[in-house]
């Protein structure tokens, strides 16, 4: 099999061998080193170019994780498989939130600017809240030895303070855990505190729901830079998710084999989802996506199109983007 | 940026490999290729969810994890794939 973004590849390989023990890097899975690669892709291509810093920050996020195994395995083991399955739904979300900003209309201005702030909410309520629970719970076992009950809530987040308390607390480098992360701007899009100004600005502010005092802002963005803000967090997610899939590379035999784990038979994805999320894939390998449907038998029906295109052998200058001056 | 040709059932195979945590909650899963035309088949595979699992070490030959499959019709012909990489960043 060869895929069409090797430096994914590279990238993926030079973070295993920069990370995990020898001995472990020689366990990854095909699948899971392609799912690696494919989210430190999509980190360079939305605009995430320094992946020293971004080891950095990996380090940060799995290290502790990986010494919690080691002190506390079974109460490790569980809130990592419990938040496993709650990803399943968080990430078919992030697709679905990620393709509305995809799909829209350059015209479709509501769409061009909600459809971010969508996005963002998503980011800041419920995945990097989730994703940073195994944290929380590894720098408990760590650090303080305090009790691990009443750390999350029932649906298995911490609380936005909980991880910038312990970004301070275990020395970390200030944006390391939080970096994106803006109530503010959760709060432009939740209830709408924003006011669109022409194709590529807009306008944002927060204010005390009561009093209606301005809490921040107003501030004038353009698209670039509401899309950066969106992106800071997102890459801050893709940390700590990445630090998870080091950890279930690291233990995850170990967690199946002791039986710690838990156990939860995968459910079916929504038809539109699984197409979404098919698309990228095999994009990479060569193929469109004809259709995705579900048969009468229940069986997940793909059409695949052989894409058929070919290049001579260039060399090709990319060009990323980048703010766009104001009116 | 260049061109290189793979055999289209070591893609397909990689496809269901990669893509295994998408689809793992089907117990069948069908795929059925079209050349680029969009309307000559290239063949189809129908694969049960114990031998898309075999696929994920990515340890089988190809053969191998064919023979695991109830229905394989997929064309012996190689594909283009566009390779990108590796990048070179300006100075």
């Amino acid at each position: 099999m060869l895929g069409k973004f090797p430096l994914g590849d590279r990238w993926a390989a030079e973070l295993f061998a920069e990370l995990l023990p020898p001995s472990r890097a020689e366990n990854v899975h095909p699948q899971q080193a392609a799912a690696v690669a494919s989210r430190l892709a999509r980190l360079w291509q939305s605009g995430a170019k320094d992946f020293g810093t971004f080891t950095d920050r990996l380090r940060a996020t799995f290290l502790p994780l990986d010494a919690a195994f080691e002190q506390s395995p079974e109460p490790m083991a569980r809130i990592v498989g419990e938040t496993f399955i709650r990803l399943r739904t968080l990430q078919q979300r992030e697709s679905s939130l990620e393709s509305d900003i995809h799909s829209g209309s350059a015209d479709d201005l509501a769409t061009k600017f909600g459809s971010q702030l969508k996005l963002f909410g998503f980011l800041q309520e419920e995945f990097h809240r989730t994703l940073a629970a195994p944290f929380i719970i590894a720098d408990a076992i760590t650090r303080t030895g305090g009790p691990l009950s009443g750390l999350l809530d029932r649906n298995g987040r911490v609380g936005s303070k909980q991880i910038a308390i312990v970004e301070t607390a275990r020395g970390l480098r200030a944006g390391m855990l939080t970096d994106g992360a803006n109530r503010h701007l959760r709060n432009c899009g939740a209830h709408h505190l924003y006011e669109i100004l022409d194709d590529e600005r807009i306008k944002l502010w927060d204010e005390d729901p009561r009093t209606k005092h301005l809490t921040w802002g107003p501030v004038e963005w353009t698209h670039w830079e509401l899309h950066t803000n969106v992106r800071r967090l997102s890459v801050t997610c893709s940390a700590f998710l990445l630090g998870l899939a080091l950890f279930d590379i690291t233990n995850g035999r170990t967690i199946l084999g002791r039986g710690w784990g838990v156990v939860e038979t995968p459910q079916p994805r929504r038809r539109d989802i699984a197409r979404s999320q098919l698309r990228g894939p095999a994009d990479d390998l060569g193929f469109a996506i004809e259709r995705v449907d579900v048969a009468p038998d229940r069986a997940l029906a793909i059409g695949l199109r052989v894409k058929g295109d070919t290049v001579i052998e260039q060399t090709k200058r990319i060009i990323t983007g980048g703010a766009t001056p104001r009116a | 940026m260049r061109t290189v040709w793979s055999p289209l059932r070591d893609q397909v195979y990689g496809f269901l490999q990669r893509t295994f945590d998408i689809h793992d909650g089907y117990e069948l899963v069908r795929v059925t290729v079209a050349a680029s035309d969009g309307t000559t088949p290239l063949g189809q595979i129908v694969a049960p969810l114990d031998a898309r699992r075999a696929m994920l070490p990515g340890k089988e030959p190809v053969e191998q994890l064919r023979a695991r499959l109830p229905v394989d019709t997929l064309a012996e012909e190689k594909i283009p794939l566009v390779l990108e990489g590796p990048i070179i960043p300006t100075a």
